[in-house]
C-alpha cells in the first residue's frame, strides 16, 4: 500500500501537469496552424484573382471574382476565420470590382446589387460607407480598367 | 533518500510525458473539430480540397519566389523545387471540381512553367526554355490571359518573384 502511494503520487501529479501543458500546447499549435492555413488560402486565392483581373479577359476576371466571393463565404464559416476583418475587407473590394465589371458591361442593376453587397460586407467590419462613396470607388476601378477592355 | 527522490522524479517524468501526449492529442483534435464542424457536409468536404490546395500553393509560391530571387541557389535546385511544385499542383488539381478554382490552378501552373523557362534560359538550355515557355503560353491563354507574349510573361513573372519573395522574409538574401 505504501509502495503504491509512493509510486502513485508522483505519477498522478506528473500526469496532471502533463495533461495541462499538452492541452495548452496542442491548442496553441493547432489553433495557430489553422489560422496560418486560413490566411494562406485566403491570400493565395485573392492574389491569383487579382492577377486574373489584371491579365485576363472580362469573362475570366468575372468568373474568378465570383469564385472568390463563394470561397470567402465558405472560409468565413471556419472557426479560425472568426473575426478575420481582412477577409471581409477583401470580400467587399471584390464586390466593388464585380460592380465595376458590370458597370462597364452596361448591367447597371447588377452593378447596383454588388455595390449593396459591398456595403453590407463593409458594415460587418464596422465601416459604414455610403452608397455614393462606394459608387465613386466603382467608377474609379472602372476608369482604371477601361483602357484594358478591347473595343467592341 | 537519494534513490527515493530519483524514483519520484522518474515517475513524475513518465506521468508528465504520457499526460502531455494525451493532452496534446485531445486538444488538437478538439481544435480540428471546432474548425471544421460547420463544413461537415459533402459541399464542405469539396471546399476543403480547394482550400487545402490553395493554401499549399500559396506557401509553395513564396518558397519558389524566394529561391528564384536568391542568387546563392543553383539552377538545379531551382528546377527541382519548381518541378516539385508542378507535381503537387497537378496531383491536387485532379481532386478539385470547382471550375473557378481550376482556372486559378491553371494560372499557377502557367506561372510555374514560365519560371522553369526562365531558369532554363539562364542556364543556357534554350530548347528546354522554349518548350516550357510554349507550355506557359498555352496554359495561360486557356486561362483567359490577353497578352501571352514571351516578353510580357517574363516581365509578369519577374514582378511576381519580387513581390512573393518580399512577402517571405526568409527569401531575403
Amino acid at each position: 500500500m505504501r509502495a503504491l502511494k509512493l509510486c502513485g503520487v508522483p505519477l498522478a501529479s506528473g500526469l496532471l501537469v502533463g495533461v495541462l501543458v499538452g492541452w495548452h500546447v496542442g491548442r496553441t499549435w493547432a489553433g495557430g496552424g489553422a489560422v496560418l492555413w486560413e490566411t494562406s488560402a485566403a491570400a493565395g486565392y485573392g492574389q491569383l484573382v487579382l492577377l486574373q483581373c489584371e491579365q485576363a479577359d472580362t469573362e475570366h476576371a468575372r468568373q474568378s471574382l465570383l469564385g472568390f466571393t463563394s470561397f470567402s463565404r465558405s472560409i468565413s464559416k471556419l472557426h479560425s476565420a472568426q473575426g478575420d476583418k481582412v477577409l471581409l475587407a477583401d470580400m467587399g473590394r471584390t464586390y466593388l470590382r464585380l460592380a465595376a465589371i458590370e458597370q462597364l458591361a452596361g448591367n447597371s442593376s447588377l452593378a447596383h446589387q454588388y455595390v449593396l453587397s459591398a456595403q453590407q460586407t463593409f458594415k460587418r467590419i464596422g465601416r459604414d460607407i455610403s452608397e455614393d462613396e462606394l459608387n465613386k470607388q466603382v467608377t474609379k476601378i472602372a476608369g482604371a480598367a477601361r483602357p484594358m477592355v478591347p473595343p467592341s | 533518500m537519494f534513490k527515493k527522490a530519483a524514483l519520484f522524479g522518474l515517475l513524475f517524468l513518465v506521468g508528465a510525458g504520457f499526460g502531455s501526449y494525451t493532452g496534446y492529442k485531445l486538444s488538437s483534435s478538439r481544435e480540428r473539430v471546432l474548425e471544421w464542424h460547420s463544413l461537415d457536409n459533402p459541399e464542405g468536404r469539396e471546399f476543403f480540397k480547394t482550400y487545402d490546395l490553395i493554401a499549399r500553393l500559396s506557401l509553395a509560391d513564396m518558397g519558389a519566389a524566394a529561391r528564384l530571387q536568391n542568387p546563392k541557389e543553383s539552377p538545379e535546385r531551382r528546377k527541382e523545387y519548381l518541378n516539385l511544385n508542378l507535381d503537387a499542383v497537378q496531383k491536387g488539381r485532379a481532386g478539385v471540381t470547382d471550375p473557378a478554382a481550376h482556372t486559378l490552378i491553371d494560372v499557377e501552373t502557367g506561372i510555374t512553367y514560365a519560371r522553369l523557362a526562365m531558369v532554363e534560359a539562364a542556364a543556357g538550355n534554350l530548347p528546354a526554355s522554349q518548350t516550357w515557355m510554349q507550355k506557359a503560353q498555352a496554359t495561360l491563354k486557356q486561362a483567359g490571359w490577353k497578352d501571352c507574349s514571351e516578353a510580357h510573361l517574363r516581365e509578369t513573372v519577374q514582378a511576381l518573384n519580387k513581390r512573393d519573395a518580399c512577402e517571405n522574409p526568409c527569401g531575403k538574401p
